[in-house]
Parts: structure tokens; C-alpha cells; sequence
């Protein structure tokens, strides 16, 4: 598939939730060596604004956010950058809207709450070839 | 053709390599040996029919010299010789055919092959040919004027007899220069068609020699190909076998695994193989081409049946991780009812499992793996259910700490007396309708005390259990036509509530038994030793503790129903033993009447002027002779005849004609009949209707009578007169 997001050396990240803790939360136990945070949003507008000027290659999403939620969102990222990977982060609460963001172009889901091993089990998972 | 050559030769050359090598060697075939020998077939003809001609003329220059030999003996005898020449005329002219036949240039064959000697546009005599032709027509020159003579070549003379004449002297001579010229010219002719019979000879010799060797390859080239078939019959046999042995073990596993197992292509269209299982997991057969949303319509909701078939579209884009979305599949564990015949409903879980199929890196089905996980998911139930029992043990134990010792052995005793009175009413035999009613209203009053006691005390797993009990009671009261079997439920019911106060029963002995062991003081060890004799026997003789324990009830369901309260108690150490319980009961129900139905909240009673916490007294007097009085009240909205009427109205217990004629008193009586209640739905504490029928019904039971007096928003007082106490019957609930 994309082949020129994985074969870049450092990735950039953006991490899109509108709870600070999450977001910090994410920021501290990423541990992938590749994954360089580039920024963090709290709500769908920011996140297209963000991701405008920092063109991340990797971005999580949390899905409902103030202003734009994040199916919205992801629809407008991959509308800027369609090899853009999008990890899902959110509480399963409706299996729906999680499957709706998948169908709008995310590649993956990460139930919250999520422990530090399957958040980066997951990141790995979103870079991974196959 | 071994097995093991044609295993090395499969794998190293593909079913296709092989078929084409057959096809090169069949047109090799053709080539190098069907045309060339067809060429030299043709050619061994040509000449055999040449040496049979040939063969034919060499008859002839005999015959010639023959006839002039003839020719000469005839005419040295005066003889006829017209025979002769006409003989040497037939041999010379076919002769001269013959060697014109055989100079001829012979039609070159379709096939010649070039570089073949014997080929194309030789004339049969070949190299002989100009030498023929030389000798021959110095021959036919010598022949020539004999051949054209004509006429008679004597002359009849007297004396000499018959002698030649000038044109016989003249043939005379002309034959002796042929028969000269021939003696040397026909041995050659003879030796030059000699010559073309060994050269014709030895070319057929070769072609035959040629023909042999065409033959020799074809017969290679054919073996080969019978090979090269062999093979390809062999590798497709083995092919055939090894297909057809995966095939039986692909239906062996699909016959066999417990997992449902199916093919889904793009368009959610189930495949023709799927195993056995799915069968039975599904209770229909039709499963090849079913579209995946005909087989869940039934068994799903529509929403998820809506996700379900969303999430397996998106497993046909790459972009979605399938290893990322197996946590929001909304088929992972789902509830399913069957019909398992005979009208009985069979519930099980299952849980659908996708997985990408792909064929070179392209996905194109889905696998969808189906598993009955019902004893997983009851697995987890009775955990959870176990848990809330191990919880609700906890909760019980830490409830009875809480609770004064005296209290909780006289809660056991009267409960375990309630539970008694209970079985008892179960067992009565009754046939009648109004039996049965009367049997529900006791036991209604039973269950009710034993609740409002468990709630007094804080032991909530048992005021639960008796609530729960209750709610059975009351859906059968409104039930129209009551049997005997309706009461059968109720013992399992009753059983649990009796198993429960056993098991707390036990509790406290062990507690009591834990607390001898530690040496606790006299009092305590008096306390506990009555305990430990089984808590039923037991009558506590504190009755101080009655208003604490109505203290603590205060304020648990003021905090509960979100209300300021404050009790007063007086006299209640003047109680006498036969009236303990009655006035216990009574005083609980009192208390919870007056703070859910009579206080009004904080808000409210700010607003009324009065200080935001009720007040609630509860006075027991001696009256001597006249026996006891108790009287309860609180200062809450009091009651208004019309709010009685309307919800007495509401309920079905008075017509709206009758309601009209109703004077005060009779309103009042209304709230003492049971299951009569001013507000809809029950609670806990009040709403069933049954408090204050309990209490009429104790003040029957002891020959007592309950008055009320109320000013609306203002205060309820409810006055019960109790009869001397050496007038009172058993009152025990036994």
C-alpha cells in the first residue's frame, strides 16, 4: 500500500482527544522509537488545523470531541492526506459510530480504557506492512 | 516409466511445460519422419517402376540384332525378308521410344527434399543419357536405309535361278555396314542400360537404407512421446488423487470442527463449502448463497444487523487493520433464541470471528468462524452472580456488626416465628377465591413486618429478599381468579428468605462464638450466650433498644427519601411483653407512614413556615384499667379527604358515585383496607398499601382500635388502643 509513510524514517504524530489527561497520557507511554509527537488537539477543528501545518503521518482520534466530532474529523484528514494512518481511541460505548469511523477511512480501534503495552501493541499494529 | 522419474520430472517441469514438449515432439514427428519418408517411400516406387522399364528395353537392341542377323540369312538364301524388317522396325522404334521415355527429364515429387540426389528433374537414364543418345543414332544411321527399303530385292533369272537385284545388292551391303555397326554398338547400348539398372539399383538401395533410418527416428521420437504422455497421465493421476484426498479432508475438517465455518465473497454471499456445524448452530440448511443479512435478519436487531454488515465492508479495504477492529465487532458475542420445538425457546451466545482470505495478497473472502459460546458466557454469569452473592455476604456481615446483639436475636426470633405463621398459611387447604385472599392479606402482613423490621435494623439482603416477596404477593392480589398453584412460587420465595435468615442466623453465632473466644465482658457474654442458643427463643428484654432502633430507622428513611426528620419516644419501657411486638411492628410502620406520606420535604416545609426537619413522636401510655394507648404523629401535610378519595377512586375501591357520599370517617377507613396506597409505585418504604391495614389487622388481632385525626398541612396523629394487657390473647405470631 502506502509504502512512502512507512519507509520514512521518523513518523510524526498527532493526538486528537479533548481530555487533557488522555492526551497526556498518550504523549508519555508511546514508546515506539519512530513515532515523534509533532502535536496534540482537542476538538475536530483544531485537530484539521493542526494537521494542516504539521502533516503528521500517524494521528489517534478520539471520536466524541466538542466542535467536530471525530468521524467527521477523520473524514476531513483523509480528505487532505489519504495516506494518513488513523488510530481510533475511544470508549466502545456504541459499536456503530466505532464502525462508521473505520468505513470513513480509519485504519484501526483502541478501546479506552487501554493499557500502556496495548496502546503501543496497537501503534505497532497501525505501522506494521501487512 | 517409474514413479520416481516422474515425480523428479513434475516438479522441475510444470503440467504445461510438459504438454508443450509433446505438442514440439508431434510436429517433429511430422517433419523429420511422416514427410521424408512419405518423399522416399514415393521415390522407392519411382524407381522400381523405372527398372521395370528399363528392363523392358533392354529386350530390345537383342531383338535388332536379331532381326538384321535374320534379315541377312533370309536374303543370302533369297528368302522373304519383309518379316524381318518389319520386326527390326517394331524393336527399333520401340527402342527409340523407350531411350526417348528414359532421356525424358521425369516431374520433380512435391516433397523432394533437397541435397537428395536421386531427385528432382533427372531423367531415368541420367549421366548415361548423352552416351545413349550418341550410340543410338549412330545405330538408328545404320539402320536407317534398311529400314526405309521397299520393294523386292530379287530378280528371277533363267540361268543363275534367283539372284539379288541392283536395290538387293544395294540392301545387301547397307546390311552388312549395320550388322557391322550394331556387332559394336548394341553390346554398348546393352552395357550403358546395364549401367542405368545398377545405378537406379544402388539409388534404391540408399533410399531404402534412408527409409530405414527415418523409420529408426520416428520409432525414437514416438517412443519418447509415448514417455512424455505416460508422464503427463501420471502426474494428472497423481494430481487427481492428491486433489481429490485434500478434497475429502477439507470435508472431513468441515464435517468434524464445532465452529461454524463459511466463506463470504464481496457482495456478503455465503459460499458452497461451509462445515456441519453450522446446521445445527443456525437450525437451517440453505446456507450455500445465502446472502450474510438473510441468515442474521432474524436473529439480530436491525442496529446491529446495520453495523454488523458495516464492519465486514470495511474488511475488504485495505486501509482498515484487521487486527486493529476484532474489539468493536458487533457480532462478538450475541444472543440467540431458536425454537427448539415443542414451544420452548433456546437461548444461546454466539460469537462470529472474521478473517481476510487472501489470494496472492489480494483479499477475497471473508472467513467467518461461528462459535456457541453459551457455557462461556453462563460461566461468567455464575461468577458474576457468585460474586454479588460473596458481596452480598459481605454486606450482610458488616450490617449485622452494625447492629445491637439484643436487636438483631429479637429480629431473628420474630422472623423466624413470621417464617412459621407463613408455611403455616401455605399449607392451609383452601378452595375458595376468598380464602385465598385472606391467606394472601396474612401473608402480606407477615412478609411486611419482617421487612420493615430488616429495613429498622439496616440489613438490607434481607429487606430485599422480603421486598421481593412482597412484589410476588402483590401481583398476585391483583391477579383476578386466584388458584392453589399461584401459591407454589411462593415457596421457593419463602425458601429464600428463610435460607437467607438462617444463614445470618449462623453468621451471628459464629460472630458470638468469635466474640467468647476473644472475652468480651460479662454483659456482652450474657448477650451473646443467649444468642448463641439459637436466636428463636429468645424474647430480648431490652426494650430501650426499640427506640434506638426506631431512631435509626428515622434517619435512614428520611435519608432516603431525601427528607429532614427527628423522632421523640416516650413511655416505650412501660410496654408489657404481650404487646412488645405489636408495638414494635406498629411503631415501624408509624414512622415510615408519617416520612413518606406526612412529611413534606425541607423545601416545602420552608415554604409552609414550618423549621425544615419534621418532628415525630411516638408516645406508648399505661392507662390502667382502661389498658394502653400509642399514640403516633408528625407535623407533616396531614391528610386531605380528597387526596384519599382520589387515589381510592384511581385504584378501584370506590365507585365515583360513592365517593360522593362518603362523610370523613368513612374516607379515613378507606386507607386501612388493604393494599390501598396514595402514591403509584411502591418503594421500599411505603406505597404498597399494606401499613395501614397491618395495623388495623394487629389491633383486630388483640381486640384494640385505631383512630386517626389529621388537619391538612398541619399534623396526623393515628391513636391505637390497646386492651389491658391480662385481657390480651397470645399475641405472638406463632
Amino acid at each position: 500500500m502506502d509504502t512512502s509513510v512507512r519507509s520514512k524514517g521518523t513518523l510524526k504524530l498527532m493526538i486528537v482527544d479533548d481530555s487533557n489527561i488522555i492526551r497526556r497520557r498518550i504523549e508519555r507511554s508511546q514508546q515506539i522509537a519512530r513515532l515523534e509527537v509533532v502535536g496534540a488537539a482537542s476538538n475536530g477543528r483544531a485537530a484539521v488545523e493542526m494537521f494542516r501545518r504539521t502533516q503528521p503521518d500517524v494521528v489517534t482520534m478520539d471520536l466524541t470531541m466538542p466542535e467536530m466530532d471525530g468521524i467527521e474529523c477523520v473524514e476531513e484528514l483523509i480528505a487532505i492526506n489519504s495516506e494518513v494512518l488513523i488510530l481510533v481511541v475511544s470508549a466502545l460505548a456504541d459499536k456503530a459510530t466505532a464502525v462508521e469511523a473505520i468505513e470513513k477511512g480509519a485504519n484501526g480501534f483502541l478501546c479506552k480504557p487501554f493499557t500502556d503495552r496495548q496502546l503501543n501493541d496497537a501503534l505497532e499494529e497501525l505501522l506494521s506492512e501487512a | 516409466m517409474n514413479r520416481r522419474l516422474a515425480s523428479s520430472l513434475v516438479p522441475r517441469m510444470t503440467g504445461g511445460g510438459l504438454v508443450v514438449l509433446v505438442i514440439i515432439l508431434a510436429f517433429a514427428f511430422v517433419a523429420v519422419v511422416l514427410i521424408p519418408g512419405l518423399e522416399l517411400a514415393s521415390e522407392l516406387a519411382d524407381t522400381t517402376v523405372s527398372l521395370k522399364f528399363v528392363g523392358q528395353q533392354q529386350r530390345n537392341p537383342a531383338l535388332i540384332h536379331a532381326s538384321l542377323d535374320s534379315m541377312h540369312d533370309h536374303l543370302t538364301t533369297r528368302g522373304y525378308i519383309q518379316e524381318s524388317i518389319d520386326q527390326l522396325r517394331d524393336a527399333a522404334t520401340k527402342l527409340d521410344a523407350g531411350l526417348h521415355e528414359m532421356n525424358a527429364s521425369r516431374a520433380a515429387s512435391w516433397f523432394a527434399l533437397s541435397g537428395d540426389t536421386s531427385a528432382k528433374g533427372e531423367p531415368i537414364s541420367g549421366k548415361h543419357a548423352a552416351a545413349l543418345r550418341e550410340l543410338w543414332a549412330k545405330e538408328q544411321e545404320s539402320l536407317d536405309p534398311i529400314l526405309k527399303f521397299k520393294g523386292v530385292p530379287y530378280q528371277d533369272n533363267e540361268t543363275t535361278g534367283t539372284a539379288l537385284n541392283e536395290s538387293g545388292k544395294q540392301l545387301e551391303r547397307d546390311l552388312a555396314t549395320s550388322i557391322r555397326i550394331t556387332k559394336r554398338v548394341i553390346p554398348l547400348i546393352d552395357g550403358e542400360l546395364n549401367a542405368i539398372v545398377t545405378d537406379l539399383q544402388t539409388g534404391s538401395a540408399r533410399s531404402a537404407t534412408e527409409l530405414r533410418l527415418v523409420m529408426l527416428t520416428g520409432l525414437l521420437i514416438a517412443i519418447v512421446l509415448a514417455a512424455l504422455v505416460s508422464i503427463l497421465m501420471l502426474a494428472r493421476q497423481r494430481q487427481d488423487a492428491s486433489l481429490r484426498q485434500a478434497r475429502q479432508q477439507t470435508a472431513d475438517i468441515l464435517r468434524t470442527v464445532k465452529d461454524g465455518l463459511f466463506l463470504l465473497d464481496e457482495n456478503l454471499i455465503i459460499g458452497a463449502s461451509y462445515s456441519s456445524a453450522l446446521e445445527s448452530l443456525f437450525q437451517r440448511t440453505d446456507f450455500a448463497g445465502l446472502p450474510f443479512e438473510t441468515l442474521l435478519k432474524d436473529i439480530v436487531s436491525e442496529k446491529t444487523l446495520a453495523t454488523a454488515l458495516k464492519f465486514i465492508g470495511v474488511l475488504w479495504s485495505e486501509r482498515t487493520k484487521e487486527n486493529l477492529v476484532k474489539t468493536i465487532n458487533p457480532l462478538g458475542e450475541i444472543e440467540v433464541n431458536f425454537d427448539s420445538g415443542q414451544g420452548k425457546i433456546a437461548t444461546r451466545y454466539l460469537q462470529f470471528d472474521f478473517h481476510r482470505v487472501r489470494v496472492d495478497n489480494k483479499i477475497t473472502h471473508v472467513l467467518v468462524a461461528v462459535a456457541d459460546v453459551s457455557a462461556r458466557v453462563d460461566l461468567a454469569r455464575e461468577l458474576q452472580t457468585s460474586q454479588t452473592q460473596a458481596q452480598a455476604q459481605v454486606d450482610t456481615l458488616l450490617g449485622i456488626l452494625h447492629v445491637d446483639p439484643t436487636q438483631l436475636a429479637s429480629f431473628l426470633s420474630d422472623s423466624n416465628a413470621a417464617m412459621k405463621m407463613i408455611n403455616a398459611v401455605l399449607r392451609e387447604p383452601a378452595r375458595e377465591e376468598s380464602a385465598f385472599r385472606k391467606k394472601l392479606d396474612t401473608l402480606f402482613r407477615q412478609v411486611h413486618s419482617v421487612k420493615g423490621e430488616a429495613a429498622a435494623l439496616g440489613l438490607s439482603s434481607i429487606e430485599s429478599r422480603a421486598h421481593s416477596f412482597e412484589d410476588d404477593l402483590k401481583n398476585l392480589r391483583e391477579k383476578s381468579d386466584l388458584s392453589g398453584n399461584d401459591f407454589l412460587p411462593l415457596v421457593i420465595k419463602l425458601d429464600d428468605l428463610l435460607t437467607h435468615l438462617q444463614s445470618v442466623g449462623d453468621l451471628v453465632s459464629r460472630l458470638a462464638r468469635l466474640h467468647v473466644a476473644a472475652g468480651g465482658d460479662s454483659d456482652a457474654h450474657a448477650d451473646t450466650a443467649v444468642i448463641e442458643r439459637g436466636g428463636s427463643e429468645i424474647i430480648a428484654k431490652n426494650e430501650g433498644s426499640v427506640p434506638s432502633m426506631l431512631q435509626q430507622l428515622t434517619a435512614r428513611v428520611a435519608n432516603e427519601n431525601n427528607k429532614e426528620a427527628s423522632l421523640q419516644c416516650l413511655g416505650f419501657d412501660t410496654v408489657p411483653d404481650q404487646y412488645r411486638r405489636i408495638v414494635k411492628d406498629i411503631a415501624v410502620q408509624a414512622v415510615r407512614n408519617s416520612i413518606v406520606h406526612g412529611l413534606e420535604s425541607a423545601n416545602d416545609r420552608l415554604g409552609a413556615g414550618k423549621p425544615t426537619q419534621g418532628q415525630l413522636k411516638l408516645i406508648f401510655q399505661e392507662l390502667g384499667d382502661a389498658g394502653y394507648k400509642l399514640i403516633a404523629e408528625d407535623d407533616g401535610q396531614g391528610m386531605s379527604t380528597e387526596k384519599i378519595k382520589q387515589a381510592a377512586l384511581r385504584k378501584g375501591f370506590i365507585t365515583p358515585e360513592k365517593a360522593a357520599t362518603l362523610d370523613a370517617k368513612q374516607v379515613f377507613s378507606l386507607l386501612f383496607q388493604p393494599g390501598f396506597s396514595t402514591v403509584e409505585n411502591a418503594t421500599k418504604d411505603a406505597g404498597r398499601g399494606v401499613g395501614m391495614n397491618l395495623m388495623a389487622g394487629l389491633m383486630q388481632q388483640v381486640g384494640g382500635k385505631v383512630s386517626l385525626a389529621t388537619v391538612p398541612g398541619k399534623f396526623t396523629r393515628i391513636t391505637l388502643s390497646l386492651p389491658p394487657a391480662k385481657r390480651a390473647g397470645n399475641t405472638e405470631a406463632a
